[in-house]
């Protein structure tokens, strides 16, 4: 599941960021490795990845993530957040 | 047309001045002032066509003699009374600070004070002293200044040809007939200009004293030498009976009016022995970050108040030149403000024990701009360093990398907006996390403030140029931050005049040289109250172009520099 949820999230950031498929994004990968990883284009990569797994991050943590593990973490507690209360 | 000429300093400034307004003259004379310091205002022509020169006195003109014969030729007064006023002397703490005080806070020195704040005596008890000590006798002797202004007085009426001096016996104890020393009120000045009038146009009366007065009412609420009132001291008031005198009167202060006391209080306490430190033993004030610290420093330096206290420099955060600053500066910074940044200045660990550190935002709100990007398909030309189009469009460059042709992108950009569209309000909502985020790690904080604002009122002309209004807002904070926590003084900076000074003719403000169109459905969406659909964006070539125009042209640049790659 986990390894799931990093693939597609690694889709999102190669398709905000247009970055050939073949590049290497890992846990470790963060917004310094990648051109045009900004203010703006991490909104943008917030709301794809919102829509790639039909949720909604909660706000206080979105600007807190210090790489694409983080974000991948946060992606699978929401998610498991919300199997919880359903 | 004849000319009018009057020769002097700013007595004879202000005369012209009043001169040209009075219907009698304005339609047959061109009124003339020649200034005694600075050679300016007549022409040559204004010379030859003199038809009367007034000249004050004492000052002496080098072309008198080469005006036309029958050049009617006159001498006024300046008028003075150095004896209310004793302890007048030159102020050696005065400093101009312009744009509020360009003659300095206190051009008029007050000799006790000065030497009171020159032998080091406590500054909380001169003005008790100065206000409730006997007149000791090495205090003024009354008597010798009134003898010695009167012979003064007396040799300068006698040397003119519009004598004042009788008027001024008359009248000076029952009305106010000066604010300060050499500072007449409207009343003895309009008697002087009726005069000089009953002189030169005998028998003819162009003007009375009353109407001139409520002329004179007109160029301003107060009166034209009126700027300043000095306080009389009351014992001289005592002595030389003037009637009219009040020490619970309100005194005129620029634009304020405060009380005798208050007076010399601020005279001790802001005009005190502070010796302005040269440049290179000024600490500094460092500003970091991109282009809006710059300007942050730039209105910073700007303001001569912080100039006389700190040595402002702007480090970039950016670019080749990224952290370069003198390492002087840094080991002599007092205050380092910071722009939240992910690239941290790199002297930090350099920055003495003792430097304040602020941390201040970016103003930025990408909801007015969704889909900016940087433009990979432009870049430094010779006339344009930073390119022609450095704010891209994240829509249209997709378009460019599909092939498509201009008018096809320029088509689907302007009415396939259900195709690219996205969710804008939980974009505003990501925002607002941003924000917060940021302001959790700053000491300035803006983000609320700009929530709270953006539908109103326009805060930026691009992704990163803030208007005027939001730039002004930052320094108010900065500056609210520094001087509560490093330098108190910074707490009475007037910067909205500083600003109003410096961007009279850039009311855009110094970030405000171009402008991206706002998306019209972006607009719609968050009903901007201050978007105008037929607004003209300016680019750097100085041209504006409409909604539709700008993309042609962002269009056309694109695909162009796509044929030919950006180096």
């Amino acid at each position: 599941m986990k390894e799931e949820t990093l693939d597609k999230i690694r889709t999102c950031v190669i398709a905000t960021f247009h970055l050939p498929p073949e590049t290497p994004i890992t846990r470790a990968t963060t917004s310094a490795d990648v051109d045009g990883w900004d203010s703006l284009s991490h909104a943008m990569l917030i709301m794809k990845v919102e829509q790639e797994f039909a949720l909604e991050l909660p706000f206080d943590r979105v600007y807190d993530l210090a790489n694409v593990g983080e974000l991948a973490d946060l992606v699978q507690a929401t998610l498991g957040a919300g199997a919880q209360s359903t | 047309m004849k000319s009018i000429v009057v020769y002097g300093g700013i007595l004879a400034a202000t005369i012209t001045s009043m001169l040209s307004r009075i219907g009698g003259i304005s339609g047959k004379y061109r009124v003339v002032h020649v200034s005694a310091d600075v050679s300016n205002g007549a022409t040559p022509t204004d010379l030859a066509s003199c038809a009367i020169f007034f000249r004050q006195d004492p000052y002496v003109c080098a072309f008198e003699d080469s005006l036309p014969s029958e050049c009617l030729r006159l001498a006024f007064p300046t008028l003075d009374a150095r004896h209310l006023w004793p302890f007048h002397c030159a102020n050696p703490y005065n400093r101009p600070e312009p744009p509020r005080f360009p003659a300095g806070r206190f051009p008029y020195g007050n000799s006790f004070i000065v030497s009171c704040l020159k032998q080091g005596i406590d500054p909380a008890i001169i003005v008790d002293r100065y206000i409730s000590a006997p007149w000791g006798p090495s205090w003024p002797d009354l008597e010798a200044c009134e003898r010695s202004e009167n012979a003064r007085l007396e040799a300068m009426d006698a040397r003119v040809d519009i004598p004042m001096l009788s008027y001024i016996r008359e009248n000076i104890h029952h009305r106010r007939l000066f604010w300060a020393p050499a500072s007449p009120t409207n009343a003895l000045l309009s008697e002087l200009i009726v005069r000089m009038l009953d002189r030169a146009f005998a028998p003819a009366k162009l003007v009375s004293r009353k109407v001139l007065e409520e002329l004179m009412h007109l160029q301003g609420a107060w009166d034209l030498f009126g700027a300043i009132s000095v306080p009389i001291h009351p014992h001289v008031a005592q002595r030389f009976g003037l009637q009219w005198y009040d020490t619970s009167e309100p005194f005129r202060y620029f634009d304020e009016f405060i009380g005798y006391r208050e007076y010399y209080d601020r005279m001790v306490s802001e005009n005190g022995p502070k010796p302005v430190p040269s440049k290179k033993d000024r600490p500094t004030f460092v500003v970091y970050g991109n282009c809006q610290a710059d300007a942050v420093a730039v209105i910073l330096r700007g303001n001569a108040a912080i100039s006389k206290l700190y040595d402002v420099r702007y480090v970039k955060s950016f670019g080749a030149e990224r952290g370069r600053i003198d390492p002087d500066a840094v080991t002599k910074c007092a205050i380092f403000l910071e722009q939240h940044d992910r690239e941290p200045f790199e002297q930090r660990e350099r920055l003495p024990r003792s430097c304040t550190i602020i941390r201040f935002p970016s103003i930025d709100c990408n909801v007015l701009w969704p889909f900016n990007a940087s433009n990979p398909y432009d870049g430094p030309e010779e006339r344009y360093p930073f390119g022609r189009f450095p704010y891209g469009d994240r829509v249209i460059i997709a378009q460019i990398d599909s092939g498509r042709s201009a008018d096809e992108i320029l088509e689907y950009y302007l009415t396939a907006w259900d195709d690219y569209k996205m969710d804008l309000d939980r974009f505003l909502k990501i925002e607002m996390a941003r924000f917060e985020a940021r302001d959790a790690k700053c000491d300035v904080t803006m983000g609320s403030y700009l929530y709270e604002r953006f539908i109103h009122e326009r805060p930026l002309w691009t992704a990163n140029h803030p208007t005027l209004p939001f730039l002004k807002e930052l320094l108010r904070r900065i500056l609210v931050a520094a001087a509560d926590r490093a330098d108190e003084r910074l707490g009475s900076i007037d910067i909205d005049r500083t600003i109003a000074s410096n961007f009279v003719l850039s009311p855009r403000g110094p970030l405000g040289v171009v402008s991206v169109p706002i998306h019209p459905k972006v607009a719609e969406h968050f009903q901007f109250a201050w978007y105008d659909p037929h607004e003209r964006y300016q680019l750097f070539d100085g041209n504006s172009y409409d909604y539709k125009e700008y993309f042609e042209q962002l269009i056309a640049h694109s695909l162009a520099k796509k044929v030919v790659p950006v180096p």
